[in-house]
């Protein structure tokens, strides 16, 4: 039974909007996005039947960064994430070339794979504080933990980003030298 | 470290500014009401059998007020209709505004249209120059996608390529290897064998030429005894 009386129209209304851009972030496409929205809702009114809630705007958005984060995840194992990443676009810019903007779509999406990597309270905070600019109060508030706890998984999810965006660069940089460099040895051990 | 603090605040700059349509379509919310709504009323009805009986004289009082002020409201609605006069004529009525109403409206709303379009111009055209490049900026960044998978599916396969003639490089060197390699060890064995052949001929050829020598030295031994008498009876 819910501990209080809601107007879902309204808080749909009113808040549909924060929860998609969540979710289409990280998902980056429309179909994902639906489904994460409508789970969001469903779960906060689960969450209503179970406490009563005084930050509708904090939860929704809790809400749906961890389903998004879940769709991420299965995307990730069924190894689809390419294409399905492929809608996400960077927002038009006139100063930036159509590289530097691909360049742009392909490190964030390279990001959003890599988040998906991270444990799933890393994750959250890591999106939550960089994404929807929450406060560590905030989110240490809706994760149920402390404001220090919140901080600490911050800080290890941003040195696991660093090290995975790195590795993920240098493998790319390093793929072509190697290759030079494996030819070379092969055609020394040929001649020798 | 600064070149991974740069990748990481580029990257969370690139998914910040990814762009997100900024409200979700009107379906979508609707749907989402909707289930709500049937999830909710599941609940009501499962908590209303549960209700006491205080629970419904109370809303029963609710109804009795509802009932009383619905009505109030139709009795002042006939009350008023009786006392108002006949109704005017809707005919007469707008035979006598329309020329008012055409002075008074079309005439400033036709030169409010003119003076909207011709300042709007420059910024019709403004707008339509902005859409046009970020139409053109959106088709060069899909080429330039299309055309770098294009690029990566075909280094792919050179890849694949050079790898498979290598493979086939490497085949052939260990083929001519394990040829030169049997070459070797026949020639081995013929020199072995022609090696042999020459140590017994030559075994044999000694033990010919030993009898000689022996043969020899036994036919001129004789010679040797006379000559020496002979030398020494002379002086």
């Amino acid at each position: 039974m819910c501990l209080q009386v809601i107007n879902w129209q309204i808080i749909v209304q009113k808040h549909g909007p924060a929860v998609w851009q969540t979710a289409y972030r990280l998902l980056g496409n429309d179909t994902d996005t639906a489904d994460c929205f409508q789970d969001t809702f469903v779960s906060a009114l689960q969450v209503c039947r179970r406490e009563r809630v005084r930050n509708f705007a904090a939860l929704l958005v809790k809400l749906a960064t961890a389903r998004a984060i879940d769709q991420l995840r299965q995307r990730v194992h069924r190894s689809q994430a390419s294409a399905a990443w492929a809608d996400c676009k960077a927002e038009p810019d006139v100063s930036t070339t159509p590289f530097q903007q691909l360049q742009t779509q392909e490190l964030a999406a390279k990001l959003l794979d890599t988040v998906a990597r991270l444990p799933d309270q890393e994750a959250q905070v890591f999106c939550l504080r960089y994404l929807n600019g929450m406060s560590y109060r905030l989110i240490a508030k809706q994760l149920g933990v402390s404001t220090n706890a919140a901080g600490v998984a911050l800080h290890r999810a941003r040195t696991k980003l660093r090290r995975l965006l790195e590795n993920d660069t240098g493998e790319q940089e390093s793929e072509a030298t190697h290759e030079t460099a494996k030819g070379h040895l092969d055609q020394g051990h040929r001649s020798s | 470290m600064k070149r991974r603090k740069d990748i990481l605040t580029k990257a969370i700059e690139a998914l910040s500014k990814s762009r997100v349509s900024p409200e979700p379509p009107q379906e979508l919310v609707d749907a989402t009401v909707a289930k709500l709504a049937e999830m909710d009323k599941k609940t009501a009805d499962a908590a209303s059998k549960r209700i006491t009986f205080i629970q419904r004289m109370r809303s029963q009082k609710g109804w009795v007020r509802y009932a009383a002020a619905i009505i109030l409201i139709v009795s002042a609605y006939f009350a008023g209709r009786l006392s108002s006069a006949r109704p005017p004529d809707a005919e007469e009525l707008y035979a006598a505004l329309k020329p008012v109403m055409e002075r008074e409206m079309l005439e400033p709303m036709y030169q409010q249209w003119q003076l909207v379009l011709t300042s709007s111009n420059a910024a019709l055209k403004n707008q339509l120059y902005d859409e046009f490049r970020s139409a053109l900026n959106e088709y060069a960044v899909q080429t330039l996608a299309a055309s770098g998978a294009a690029t990566n599916q075909l280094l792919r396969e050179l890849i694949q390529s050079i790898n498979a003639a290598q493979m086939q490089d490497r085949r052939w060197v260990a083929s001519a290897l394990e040829q030169v390699e049997m070459n070797r060890m026949r020639d081995r064995a013929r020199f072995a064998d022609g090696l042999e052949t020459l140590a017994v001929l030559t075994e044999d050829e000694l033990q010919r030429t030993k009898q000689d020598v022996a043969q020899l030295l036994l036919y001129s031994q004789p010679i040797d005894s006379n000559q020496e008498m002979h030398e020494n009876a002379i002086p």
